[in-house]
């Protein structure tokens, strides 16, 4: 549709105000293409019709209508429009002409136009003030078709937030003044920086409905930039050429720089709250951790990235990445830039970061071995406990050597309280943005529990772990079934060999071990075998792996004590009715002379509920 | 697997420092040097000093077997004080006993083990020569380099044929009172000739072969009924017949 001829007035000076913030349509777009003469009869009457082209949806733009020459109106025209408002604005007697505001509905509207025009007498040496007769009294200035361009992915006037490395669709939509789609077009999508992403494609035709759309893909780096869509070679139904029109949002490209893993004892979120390699995540915690962003996020809800953890035991495991969503329990932090993710003990249960019971059907192992003093000592009797386990195709539930090493392999964990406290660890980490965290520890209890360290015999303390039969109540009552404590002296019963004076004769502290959870425990009743004794670097080792192979019960135990270096062994064993305390009974003998071990098995006196003072077998 | 106290470890250090001063003779100790007179009186105090000696030194050994130069020099002196009495003697004897009891210090190396044993087997010689007549000598008699090495893991029917050979000696000084009260002081109960049988019993069923530990455990309920060592031996071997 072309503009009606408008006698006697320049239509021109197109103002436009923009609403919304990012759409900035160029200059061109409204300017005149075209003067038309209209016909000119002084005193005569004209009435016409203008097609006018708004742009956007309650945009406005001011035209003015003037007399050419030494003419005037002879009175305000009138003016009325049919699909937009026009508003006059100012009227001048004097030859200035007249503004008219057009309130566009976003599609295409008519106005009429009518007066009549005379010679300005204020134009008195000019031609038409003598009531000559122009040629071109009047130039009408046509207004060409515009088309604006919009997002539809995301939505228009929403900003781009996507995740460092993600794909995002994109698409724009077209639109001519007249609402219709332009019968051809292209969209063409760029990116600044361009290190922000890339297009694919980089352009596209535009559909039937004036749609394109893309895929965008954010590089790694993250980033703040501008996407711009062009609308290219339009043309309207007639096959005129609409021109080019572009639109800008703002892409923010998230890319989280670091995940870190507090500590569940605090609600403080200081540097000093992160959570150490050597700290264990215990079942029925919280699981607390930051995720640090490149660019700040106006809401946590504005978070494009996809948080995921997961838990394992081995390198080997296949990786099974569980979505963390995020929920009322976390923040964005004042800053913008940080998201604090709490998970309860219950939400790591339901998102299978852990068996729902501790007390899963899987036989699983895991030891603890701490070498004070590297001349007597090794970690050949822990890695022999390990080897045996994981070669009968039991589950590891960690490895704690010392004082722990995240980057052996497989990590190593402390031989610490919360280490023993936990009973057996799985590893932990969250990916999000690009980012992954280090590794830690998370609760899992196995069933077999090895110790490698010293004991002390008046606590029943394991000091190389710093941990004490207290430490164990309510915590080892989850998977553990069998402990065995390789380190002297902590699971002795009433002292059978009297080998204890003062208050330790009667310290008993294997009693203070029962009912912490476990059904069987084996170490040793006074001195346990040096790693190294009689210069043999396996000399526990070999205790370990006999037990093993044998079958690993109480009696097992005993019998792969039944050496030199061994007779210090006893057992606890509680799935006997009544329980069983077995040991070796020491007492001197002539011949040969020196001391002789008999295995002796003490029975629980059900009657008085204690353990008998003296060993009646001797 | 580690050793536990530091108290334990304190010793150990110590004890290095006496083995890093020389020798490994902590005490001199030597058959020349505790000679017993033939003509011996039986002094009663000299009797129960020894027995409270043997009573403190059993206790001390009760918590671990550890070489203690304090102990050697007070048995030392006492038979050089008493080397006319029969508790000198005796005392000689237990000397001996004492030697070969921490020469299995966990802490000794090789060859001061050895050192130890003989100087351990040459007092046990010279008593069994000069006091054969004696449950001392008796005794004494029984202890030789091959009894000094069994150990369990050994050849258990060597094992079994030197408690058998030892057998007649144990029954002659079981019927000593004097010896009884000598196996009181170190916190023995059962009669030397029922220790041996039971190590007897015990190899013949590690050997396989639990008919003759049975005629074996028949004599023994004959010899030794009262004693829970028979109790125990008869409720082991019901459990090996099952």
């Amino acid at each position: 549709m072309k503009p009606a001829f408008l006698p006697g007035v320049i239509l021109n000076k197109v103002k436009k105000l923009c609403l919304f913030g990012l759409l900035h349509a160029p200059a061109s777009l409204f300017a005149a293409d075209a003067n038309v003469v209209i016909p000119w009869q002084n005193g005569a009457t004209f009435s016409t019709n203008i097609s006018l082209y708004t742009t956007m949806p309650g945009e406005t733009k001011t035209l003015s209508v003037t007399p050419q020459g030494c003419y005037r109106f002879t009175a305000p025209p009138s003016y009325s429009g049919s699909g937009v408002t026009i508003v006059q604005t100012s009227y001048s007697a004097t030859g200035a002409g007249y503004d008219i505001t057009i309130i566009g509905p976003g599609k295409e509207g008519t106005a009429t136009v009518a007066g009549s025009i005379e010679p300005d007498p204020a134009c008195a040496s000019g031609s038409g003030g003598t009531g000559t007769t122009p040629t071109q009294p009047f130039d009408i200035s046509v207004l060409q078709r515009q088309a604006w361009i919009y997002f539809t992915n995301p939505a228009n006037g929403t900003n781009l937030t996507t995740c460092a490395g993600c794909t995002n669709d994109v698409a724009v939509k077209v639109v001519l003044g007249n609402s219709t789609a332009p019968s051809s077009g292209t969209a063409s999508f760029s990116a600044s920086p361009t290190a922000l992403g890339t297009f694919t494609p980089t352009s596209v035709a535009l559909d039937s409905a004036g749609a394109g759309a893309v895929s965008f893909t954010s590089t790694t780096n993250g980033g703040l930039g501008t996407i711009t869509a062009n609308g290219i070679y339009l043309a309207d139904a007639s096959g005129t050429i609409v021109p080019d029109v572009s639109k800008e949002m703002v892409a923010n490209v998230i890319k989280v720089t670091q995940i870190d893993v507090f500590k569940t004892n605090t609600t403080t979120w200081a540097a000093t709250d992160k959570l150490p390699w050597t700290s264990v995540i215990l079942r029925n915690t919280d699981f607390r951790f930051t995720l640090t962003l490149n660019n700040q996020i106006g809401a946590m809800t504005d978070f494009p990235c996809t948080i995921q953890a997961r838990t394992y035991s081995a390198a080997a495991d296949p990786e099974d990445w569980k979505t963390i969503p995020l929920d009322s329990n976390d923040v964005l932090h004042t800053n913008g830039t940080e998201i604090r993710v709490i998970l309860t003990g219950a939400e790591v249960i339901s998102l299978g970061l852990l068996a729902a019971t501790a007390g899963d059907a899987l036989d699983e192992f895991t030891s603890a071995d701490r070498v004070a003093n590297a001349a007597q000592s090794n970690h050949n009797d822990g890695d022999m406990f390990d080897n045996d386990f994981a070669g009968a195709g039991k589950k590891q539930r960690g490895k704690a050597r010392d004082d722990g090493d995240v980057a052996a392999n497989p990590p190593e964990s402390a031989v610490n309280k919360e280490f023993m406290t936990a009973g057996g660890v799985r590893f932990i980490e969250i990916r999000a943005g690009g980012a992954k965290s280090q590794i830690r520890q998370i609760h899992d209890q196995a069933d077999w529990l090895y110790y490698s360290g010293h004991g002390d015999h008046s606590s029943g303390r394991l000091s190389g772990a710093d941990f004490l039969p207290a430490d164990a109540q309510g915590k080892w009552n989850q998977d553990l079934k069998t402990v065995v404590f390789a380190g002297c002296s902590v699971l002795d019963i009433k002292d059978y060999n009297n080998r204890y004076g003062g208050a330790d004769h009667t310290a008993s502290p294997g009693e203070k071990w029962i009912g912490t959870g476990p059904t069987r425990f084996f170490g040793y009743c006074f001195t346990a075998p040096i790693d190294t004794q009689g210069g043999d670097p396996n000399a526990t080792a070999t205790i370990v792996h006999d037990w093993f192979t044998a079958g690993r019960t109480a009696a097992n135990w005993i019998d792969a004590n039944n050496k030199e270096i061994g007779y210090n062994a006893c057992a606890i064993d509680l799935t006997t009715n009544p329980w069983e305390y077995r040991y070796f009974h020491r007492k001197l003998q002539l011949f040969p002379p020196g001391f002789t071990y008999v295995k002796s098995t003490v029975q629980y006196d059900t009657v008085n509920n204690k353990w008998p003072d003296t060993d009646p077998n001797f | 697997m580690k050793t536990q106290t530091i108290l334990r470890c304190m010793l150990l250090l110590s004890f290095v420092g006496i083995q890093n001063g020389g020798a490994m003779d902590f005490v001199p100790v030597s058959p020349d040097t505790l000679v017993i007179e033939k003509s011996m009186s039986s002094s009663e105090d000299a009797a129960r000093e020894l027995e409270n000696l043997a009573m403190r030194l059993s206790l001390d050994m009760r918590q671990d077997v550890e070489y203690d130069q304090k102990h050697v020099q007070e048995l030392v002196d006492f038979v050089e004080r008493n080397r006319r009495d029969v508790a000198g003697l005796t005392g000689k004897v237990y000397l001996a006993f004492y030697l070969t009891i921490v020469r299995q210090d966990g802490r000794l190396q090789h060859e001061h083990r050895r050192e130890l044993e003989e100087k351990a087997l040459a007092i046990f010689a010279s008593v069994a020569t000069q006091f054969p007549n004696t449950w001392q000598g008796k005794l004494s008699s029984i202890y030789d380099a091959e009894v000094l090495a069994l150990k369990p893991d050994d050849d258990k029917q060597r094992h079994i044929d030197r408690a058998r050979r030892a057998l007649p000696i144990a029954a002659m000084v079981d019927e000593d009172s004097s010896f009884r009260s000598f196996q009181k002081a170190l916190g023995i109960d059962d009669p030397l000739e029922l220790s041996l049988r039971s190590q007897i019993i015990s190899g013949l069923l590690d050997i396989g072969d639990p008919a003759a530990a049975r005629k074996e455990l028949g004599v023994i309920k004959q010899k030794f009924p009262q004693f829970k060592t028979t109790v125990r031996l008869e409720k082991r071997l019901a459990s090996f017949n099952k």
